[in-house]
């Protein structure tokens, strides 16, 4: 999966995201324009306009097959990614570059995510949750993006996707707070 | 539509200050413990310098503990006991009682709804009313009534341009286009923290004051279109969204007024706001309707039972701005002044709460955190601060 910076800048000031670490990266810019939306890949480009328009979303009801599903696989692969998210940001990417289908779309993912995690973690996850997304959905290849937005002027920063028309996290109320400024595609 | 520029408040708070040198607060009593009597206003006493015994910590206090909670708040003026609209001494047990919505089991449905919702507006017959827009469900509700009744009204709201707020801005343009008289006041040239010097004298430090800038303009606006009665939407988190059971109903219509505002900033103005939810038929009718249900934050019910007031995106979406980003920008860019008010209340009261120390470590925490105690810790002494200056500008000895 590539990685694509949407570095923003406001008031002299360039939020992006660190390619390798994940960190927010805040550096003063003396009027430096913002990306031109048309020159980014046609996926990104479609989903980036969906973040901007909210009420053009989808509604997205992810379904889960358990008899798909080899429950055991999926676990682990939950485990090692958010073991990766905690420790590095390149290396959970890298590890979610490498396929592992087991759910039709990223709803029926993160549904399941859910399942097998506790709800005490369940807010500090989004970035491991979006990658295993990516990861283990079918659909996440031809219509799927994360986007890592900051919630300005804070430095709060949340990892979402955008996967066929649809935020297809229900259970994320927080992800339109946070603007864009990184893509995983 | 028309978007309001910077600066519009300026001159008229300035010709205000000192047509308010006593201004009345007539949603502000007291109660003297000492004489055991009410007291309308206590500005002789604060010209006595009765402020000087103002215990700040306790304002603090009082903040965190929340304004739910304000019946049992400990008065920072030893001898005075502020009262607020809504509530009243009990001389038998020496406390504040708070008058709480006491609401009658009854069969409601839509059309009982609208005929509260109806008899609320005619109060109104003859004013001119404008609906404070906001873009959320509250605002869009009353809009959405007053439009069904075929009732004439403006529209006046903030607007701003923040990412976040991308949601709200596409609802409020969709309802000012259909209205055809709205007024859109630019939030980021009033954001909160900012102004603060131009806080006209009042008898008893609120945190709400960090509002005023914004507030100002408001009201000022109002005035100048010839708006009489400002309604909000004010209360309808709680009403819309809190649990309902069979147990005491601890709503306090009262609170959803902005009391201090309208008082210091809209009665000036000639204006008054009033909630559509601080109206006690209207929560009756709404208790009654929701009886038994669960808290409902993201207000569902609300959603589905009013889907023909509400503009459709209301109905399908949940979506609601995050206003830490304004609050943030708010504070880090009135430091300045806040720092000059904190100061020049040390130098007015000699109060060790305000000694220069204590405000630069709570500054130097990370105030981009969102963290909600600070902030209203910040709120508390920041009102503490406004209160001193603006008596103390206004010669309280």
């Amino acid at each position: 999966m590539k990685f694509l910076s949407l570095p923003f800048v406001v008031r002299n000031l360039e939020y992006s995201v660190c390619p390798w670490t994940g960190d927010l990266l805040v550096v003063e810019r003396e009027c430096k324009k913002n990306q031109v939306t048309s020159s980014l890949p046609e996926k990104v480009k479609i989903a980036l306009a969906l973040c901007d328009n909210p009420y053009r979303l989808k509604k997205s009801e992810g379904n889960m097959n358990t008899e798909l599903i080899q429950v055991k696989w999926v676990k682990f692969t939950k485990k090692i990614l958010t073991f990766f998210c905690s420790l590095n940001f390149l290396l959970a990417r890298k590890y979610s570059d490498i396929k592992g289908i087991y759910f039709s779309d990223s709803a029926s993912a993160i549904n399941f995510f859910y399942s097998i995690t506790p709800s005490y973690q369940i807010n500090k996850l989004c970035l491991a949750r979006a990658l295993f997304a990516a990861k283990t959905s079918s659909a996440f290849d031809k219509e799927g993006v994360i986007f890592i937005g900051a919630f300005l002027p804070s430095r709060s920063m949340h990892a979402w996707v955008i996967e066929k028309g649809s935020q297809p996290d229900a259970r994320d109320e927080i992800w339109h707070q946070y603007r864009p400024i990184a893509a995983i595609y | 539509m028309r978007e309001m520029k910077s600066g519009i408040n300026t001159a008229r708070s300035l010709q205000y200050t000192n047509f308010l040198m006593r201004l009345e607060q007539a949603n502000l009593s007291f109660f003297n413990t000492k004489s055991g009597l009410l007291q309308a206003n206590i500005w002789s006493e604060l010209d006595s310098g009765c402020w000087k015994t103002a215990q700040f910590k306790i304002h603090e206090t009082n903040t965190l503990n929340g304004v739910l909670n304000r019946a049992n708040m400990v008065s920072l003026l030893p001898d005075f006991v502020p009262l607020e609209a809504g509530q009243r001494w009990n001389h038998l047990e020496k406390r504040i009682e708070e008058k709480l919505l006491q609401p009658k089991l009854l069969k409601s449905g839509l059309e009982d709804f609208l005929c509260k919702s109806k008899a609320f507006f005619e109060k109104f017959h003859n004013k001119h009313i404008a609906v404070q827009l906001s873009g959320g469900v509250d605002s869009s509700l009353i809009i959405g009534l007053l439009k069904f009744f075929g009732i004439k009204h403006s529209l006046i709201g903030y607007y701003n341009r923040r990412y976040e707020f991308r949601t709200e801005s596409y609802i409020q343009n969709i309802l000012a286009d259909d209205c055809g008289d709205a007024i859109l006041i630019n939030y980021e040239d009033h954001l909160p923290y900012s102004g603060l010097l131009n806080a006209p004298p009042h008898q008893y430090p609120d945190m709400t004051c960090c509002g005023l800038s914004a507030n100002q303009a408001m009201a000022s606006a109002c005035h100048d279109a010839g708006i009489e009665i400002l309604l909000t939407g004010c209360g309808g988190d709680l009403a819309l969204g809190e649990k309902i059971d069979n147990e005491k109903c601890m709503w306090i219509p009262a609170i959803f007024n902005y009391s201090w505002f309208q008082d210091v900033v809209y009665t000036p103005n000639k204006v008054t706001l009033v909630s559509f939810f601080s109206d006690t038929d209207i929560l009756e009718c709404l208790w009654n309707l929701r009886m038994g249900q669960k808290f409902d934050p993201k207000k569902i019910w609300a959603r589905n039972f009013f889907q023909s007031f509400l503009p459709r995106e209301l109905v399908e979406y949940t979506y609601k701005a995050d206003f830490w980003g304004l609050y943030i920008d708010g504070l880090v860019n009135s430091l300045p002044e806040i720092r000059f008010i904190h100061k020049r209340a040390y130098e007015f009261s000699e109060n060790s709460y305000f000694e220069d120390a204590k405000l630069h470590r709570m500054l130097q925490s990370d105030l981009y955190n969102c963290d909600q105690q600070l902030y209203q810790r910040l709120e508390a002494r920041i009102s503490s601060a406004v209160w001193i200056n603006s008596l103390a500008s206004h010669s309280c000895s």
